[in-house]
Order: structure tokens, then sequence, then C-alpha cells
């Protein structure tokens, strides 16, 4: 049997079946819109995830939330407290039911909580990528966060001080003179303490009437004080 | 069909405009190009595996494809001849899966004493007798040697065309080819010594 024979018969495979010939057309035709379809379907899925990603970064951008996430974490002093913005807020009347010789008797440190009003709770350290702020308010701030939390009494008079020079008919005047006036009463100069009170028991700071019911009482308490 | 491919000058403007379209990611070109070529494709598939269902895929294939691979066409051939070898490229699980099926089903024959019916067959299966018969030796071929034998032998190809096609030096070509006739020889002298008596 020869080999060119054998060539011969393969070369005669060559029938073309029109239904077969159709069916593959047919099958082309379909493989290549479902690849189509899929591809849309990845174009669109991806889509969707880019708008997502681009509407995340640019909102994180807008609100400062990324920024917040690279700035290096700083203590922010806390807000000032709701009666120095708003100073019609009068202080509880329960703080000067005590009698005057108790302010003698007790060590400075405790006439601290009876005679301060009580205010919101501090705001802890956090991160945030606030604006800085203008000096003045971080003067203010940072004798808030000394008189309020902890800090010592010579430390918190020179920060209300440093601020009441720096701003002495500020935003925060009245309240930094007015708790200027109670680290006075904690440092023993009670005399000094009592002639920055006596302007509001007798109510000629403004606003009128500001801290001073509970005034008059440290007042009257503090003359008895040497 | 025509054996010899011929691109004669209107064929290469027919091409270029396909082309183009392909390119652009027009699918109704792809349709084009099916009516087009469908007929020598086909043809040297099923010369490659000698199995119609196997044919079908490597064509089928060979069409889906062409949207992607139409971007290293580079015109230096017909877009025929691309096709051609994009089906070349797709054949090698095709041509193993015939094989098997064509072993499996001498295996089936031999065990049940099948013999094919010689005495009053007509020259139509005769002639499948023949080409099953090389099927079966091309079986024991490189897949390189092959499709260079089918396309040089089968299809009478120069072997400038089937270099352009199969992406090798014409030498190369030649090479498989001589190696390929050869071991067919071989196997046939072979098989004809077992058949003597």
């Amino acid at each position: 049997m020869r080999l060119e024979d054998l060539v011969g018969a393969i070369r005669a495979a060559d029938d073309d079946d029109p239904d077969l010939v159709a069916a593959t057309q047919a099958r082309v035709r379909r493989s290549l819109e479902t690849r189509a379809r899929g591809r849309h379907q990845v174009v669109g899925i991806l889509t969707t995830l880019a708008i997502l990603f681009v509407g995340t970064v640019s909102w994180a951008l807008a609100t400062g939330h990324v920024a917040a996430l690279w700035a290096p974490p700083r203590v922010v002093p806390s807000p000032p407290a709701p009666h120095a913005a708003a100073p019609h807020i009068t202080a509880p009347r329960t703080t000067g039911q005590r009698p005057a010789q108790d302010i003698a008797v007790a060590p400075a440190p405790v006439l601290v909580p009876e005679i301060v009003a009580p205010l919101p709770a501090p705001v802890a350290a956090r991160r945030v990528a606030a604006p800085p702020e203008p000096p003045v308010e971080a003067l203010y701030r940072t004798a808030h966060d000394l008189h309020f939390h902890g800090g010592e009494p010579a430390v918190s008079l020179a920060a209300w001080d440093a601020y009441l020079a720096a701003e002495p008919t500020g935003r925060f005047a009245v309240e930094a003179r007015y708790n200027r006036a109670i680290v006075l009463a904690r440092l023993g100069r009670y005399a000094e303490a009592r002639a920055a009170l006596e302007p509001f028991a007798r109510g000629e700071v403004e606003p009128v009437g500001y801290r001073q019911a509970e005034a008059a009482q440290l007042v009257a308490r503090l003359a008895h004080s040497r | 069909m025509p054996l010899v491919m011929s691109v004669p000058g209107t064929e290469a403007a027919t091409d270029n405009a396909l082309v183009t379209r392909l390119r652009a990611g027009d699918r109704d070109a792809v349709e084009e190009a099916y009516r087009a070529h469908h007929a020598a494709i086909r043809g040297f598939a099923r010369r490659l595996v000698g199995d119609t269902a196997s044919a079908e895929d490597i064509v089928h294939e060979a069409f889906v494809a062409l949207p992607r691979v139409i971007r290293r066409f580079r015109g230096d051939s017909s877009l025929r001849a691309f096709l051609i070898g994009v089906a070349a490229n797709h054949s090698r699980r095709h041509v193993r899966a015939a094989m098997r099926r064509r072993r499996a089903t001498e295996r089936l024959a031999a065990h049940e004493g099948l013999r094919a019916p010689e005495t009053d067959a007509t020259d139509q299966l005769i002639t499948q007798q023949l080409a099953r018969k090389l099927w079966a030796a091309l079986d024991e071929l490189p897949i390189d040697q092959r499709v260079v034998f089918v396309l040089c032998e089968a299809e009478q190809r120069t072997s400038v065309e089937v270099a352009a096609i199969v992406g090798a030096p014409e030498g190369t070509v030649r090479t498989r080819l001589f190696h390929a006739k050869r071991k067919l020889r071989e196997m046939l002298e072979h098989e004809h010594r077992e058949d003597e008596p």
C-alpha cells in the first residue's frame, strides 16, 4: 500500500454537511455574544467599583477624613464650655449652702468642686484634622483645661492672665475673669479673690447677672476668710 | 473546494477591509469571515484530525478566537492562511481527543471481532478505510509534523505557504515533512509485513 494512495483518501474527506456548517456558525455567534456579554458585565462591575471608589475618596477628601488618616495624632483642648458661649446660663444654686467658716477650715483644693459650676465632660485626646485655631482661642483652651482638669492653681492663674492679657474684652473674658477669681481663692489669695468676685456679686458684669448669686455667696464666705 | 490557496488581488482587498473591521471589534465581520473561509478551515481540520466532531470544534474555536488574534495578523499572508494557522494552533488537544476516540473504536472492533465489510465495500467505503489507516498512522507523529504533512501532502500547499501558516522557517517545514513521510512509510511497511501470511 502506497502512502500516496492513503493521502488521496484523506484528501477526499471534504464533504461539507450544510447542517453542520450552519450549526457551527450558530455556535460561533453564540460564543461571541456570550463573550461580549461577559466583557460588558466585567466592564459594568469595574465601572461601578470605580464610581464607588471615586465617590468615597471625594467624600473623604471633602470631609477631611483622608487628612485625618495621615495627620499625626495631636491632643486638642476641649471646646469652650457652653456657658461661656451662652452667658445667660446660671450655675446651680446648691453650691453655696455651706457656712462660710468651712472655707477657712477646708484646704484650698476641697473648695474647688463646691464653687465651680459643673461643666461638660472633657474631650479626650483625639485625632482631628481641624484647621489651626487662632492663638487667642488656644490660650483660652489651655487655661480652661488647666482650670477644670487638674492643673496647678498657680499655672491656671498664669494661663487665665495670659488669655485676659491677649483678649481683655473677648468672647470668653467674663468667664475667664470669674474663673481667675476662683483660682485666686484656691491659692489662698482671698482678698484678691473677693475683689475679683465683687463685680459679679453686684451684677456689674455683662451679661448682667452672670453667676451673680454664686459670686455673692462666695464673696460673703471670703469676707470671713483671711 | 480548491486545495491550493491563491490570493488574487480582489481577495487581498477584501481581506484588508475585513481585517480592518475585525480589528475594530465588528462582530458581523466574524460572520463574514466565516462565510468566506469556513470551508477551507473545515477541510484542513477534517484532514488533520480525521474526526467530524473534533473538526467542527476546531472551526468553532478558530473563529471565536479571530477577534482576539487578528491583532497578530501582519498581512504577509492571506486571511485564509492566517485562519488555518489559528486552527492549527487550536488543534493540538482535538487531535489527541480524536486519536483517543479512534483507538477506542479500534479496541472495540477487535474485542467484538468486527471486521470492515471488505467484500462488498463501495469505493467510498474503501476510501474511508484508507483514510482511517492514514489517520491512525498520523496519530503516531508529533503534532508539528502532522500539521505540515497534512498541509503539504493532503492540501498540496507549497512549503512557502506552509511556512507562513505555521509561522516556521521554510527549511523547518521541509525537515518536518521529510521526517513525517519517512515515519509514515516505515509504519505502513511494518503493517504490510504483519498483514502478510
